[in-house]
């Protein structure tokens, strides 16, 4: 008998899940925000089958966003400093096993935040919802969230435990509303509207809102989210390599 | 119970280079910042064996510990477990961690914290013997958030032998458990050691090591002072209480201190033989001898307060 790779992977999933699953501070805010906005805020605008489903994409983004913000940000700065963390280290594991478990949890919750955000949608809309579009639109949200991922472990690793939540909040409303994820752009005050074209979340926006549209993703959006990637990317390794010096020299 | 020679084929651990020594720090230093935790830390453990790791708080027991089991590296000198790197996963799978202080995710249940620990080894200790062994059955479903400080101990040293590892660490293990909760975890250690186990354990209360050490070491300062049996400890440090009556007492070369309780004078002295002989010498009329060795605690204070 040996350790099966694939059986301990499923246990530190499964431990990150259930965790935060037994969380109701974690739990409701990060489904009830995403369904709630949704519904004050996407409803009245929803008359459309397009408008129902421009909204309902972005509002699901918003959720995902918001699972990358804290599931990452949050979750490591809370823990990074604990002695469970350092117990876990000693464990006969991989850093970089328990790293794909952090990602594999946030998964899960991205998929659950976005389906219950469609369902709302489709039960208070009419979004005319088929498979290739639901083909489209869960693979969008998810490549499209890849940058905030590492914004996420960046805030992770460079915020101390109690900062992480507001610092997170500050981040993840600004952005939100900004990119035009609440509103589409063309409704954004005149400032914002301004500033939209260079923050990741309109780019984010311009991913799902070309899924649910069936046109392409503009090209400078990809490659807006591509250098987001790459330098959300260097902050969030150099954190690591911060945190790793100080604490594990 | 010999160690194996060669390396086992289910885990890749590979085997020890010397038969029988299963870790072996050699002139370990470890600075933090201007500081050295460590300046030439020596220790073995040898298969089978339970070795003790005595020294005050602040030589540097939990800085070993951590440089043994591959949470942090030395600034300098060699460090083997099982032959090879801490620092590397598969080479932890032949050891077993508890350490000093310990808080657990809080919404997990006690099963399902052994359960995950117990998915890191190859041959792991059945759950539900883990949680009879270390009197944890009836907690089996309670969240780690609502267990006394006692059971959250008993948790944390539990961890150390779920994974049936061939080497437990523990870092002060029965710090702040009572005396039964302390019993279930030594008779847990010597069924542990009974089969085929090793520990490594720090301890604070040397009525520990005297009940359960093959062998000691004691670290103070940063530096390996000693190692060897406890036996060997108490001997080393000759030191010897004298107690006796006498109408009166004279100052004497060979007693460090002579105190006066009640009918009796107490006498410290490093040569026992030395001091009755003076004793002889001088004429003093003494009866109602009594001679004892030094207790490990008295012991200990003398090597640490001769190294430093």
């Amino acid at each position: 008998m040996t350790v099966s790779p694939t059986a301990l992977l499923r246990r530190h999933v499964w431990m990150n899940t259930i965790e935060l699953v037994r969380l109701p501070m974690y739990v409701l805010p990060t489904f009830a925000f995403p369904v709630l906005l949704f519904t004050f805020f996407g409803l009245p605008y929803a008359g459309s089958t397009e408008a129902a489903r421009l909204l309902m994409s972005s509002y699901a983004a918003y959720g995902v966003l918001g699972v990358t913000l804290f599931q990452f940000g949050v979750g490591i700065a809370a823990e990074r400093d604990t002695s469970w963390e350092r117990f876990l280290r000693v464990l006969p594991v991989s850093f970089a096993m328990r790293l794909l478990a952090r990602v594999l949890a946030a998964l899960v919750f991205a998929l659950a935040v976005a389906t219950v955000v469609i369902l709302t949608a489709a039960l208070l809309t009419k979004p005319d919802l088929n498979i290739a579009l639901l083909a489209r639109l869960f693979p969008a949200l998810l490549v499209g969230a890849i940058p905030f991922a590492l914004l996420g472990i960046t805030i992770g690793y460079w915020t101390e435990r109690r900062a992480a939540i507001p610092v997170a909040n500050l981040i993840y409303l600004p952005l939100s509303l900004g990119g035009g994820l609440w509103m589409p752009p063309a409704f954004l005050p005149k400032l914002i509207a301004a500033i939209s074209p260079f923050l990741p979340t309109r780019h984010y926006g311009e991913v799902v809102w070309a899924a649910v549209n069936g046109t392409p993703v503009p090209v400078i959006s990809w490659v807006w989210l591509l250098g987001f990637t790459a330098v959300f990317g260097v902050t969030a390794v150099l954190g690591y390599r911060r945190d790793e010096s100080r604490r594990y020299r | 119970m010999t160690a194996s020679l060669s390396a086992d084929p289910t885990t890749g651990v590979p085997a020890p280079p010397l038969a029988g020594v299963l870790a072996r720090l050699t002139g370990v230093r470890k600075r933090f910042g201007t500081r050295w935790a460590l300046n030439g830390v020596d220790l073995d453990v040898r298969n089978g064996e339970v070795l003790v790791v005595l020294g005050p708080n602040g030589a540097g027991k939990t800085t070993a510990l951590g440089i043994l089991t591959g949470l942090r590296t030395a600034d300098g000198g060699s460090v083997a477990l099982f032959g090879g790197d801490p620092r590397d996963v598969v080479v932890r799978r032949g050891l077993g961690v508890t350490p000093q202080d310990l808080d657990f995710p809080p919404m997990l249940r006690v099963h399902e914290l052994i359960d995950l620990v117990r998915a890191h080894y190859p041959h792991p200790m059945p759950t539900s013997a883990i949680l009879e062994r270390f009197e944890l059955a009836h907690l089996r479903d309670r969240y780690s958030s609502a267990l006394s400080m006692g059971e959250r101990r008993r948790l944390s040293v539990a961890f150390a032998f779920a994974g049936n590892p061939r080497l437990a660490c523990l870092d002060e293990p029965t710090t702040g458990l009572d005396v039964e909760s302390r019993r279930a975890v030594w008779a847990a250690l010597r069924a542990y050691v009974a089969h085929g186990g090793t520990v490594l354990l720090t301890t604070h209360y040397l009525e520990e090591a005297e009940a359960l050490a093959t062998r000691v070491v004691v670290i103070a300062g940063g530096v390996t002072i000693f190692a060897g049996s406890v036996a060997e400890i108490k001997g080393r440090v000759r030191r010897k209480r004298v107690s006796l009556r006498a109408d009166s007492l004279v100052a004497l070369a060979h007693a460090e201190t002579i105190v006066r309780e009640g009918e009796r004078f107490v006498l410290q002295t490093n040569d026992a033989d030395a001091l009755l002989d003076e004793l002889h010498a001088r004429g003093v009329v003494f009866w109602d001898l009594e001679i004892q060795a030094a207790t490990l605690e008295e012991a200990f204070l003398r090597l640490t307060e001769a190294s430093s």
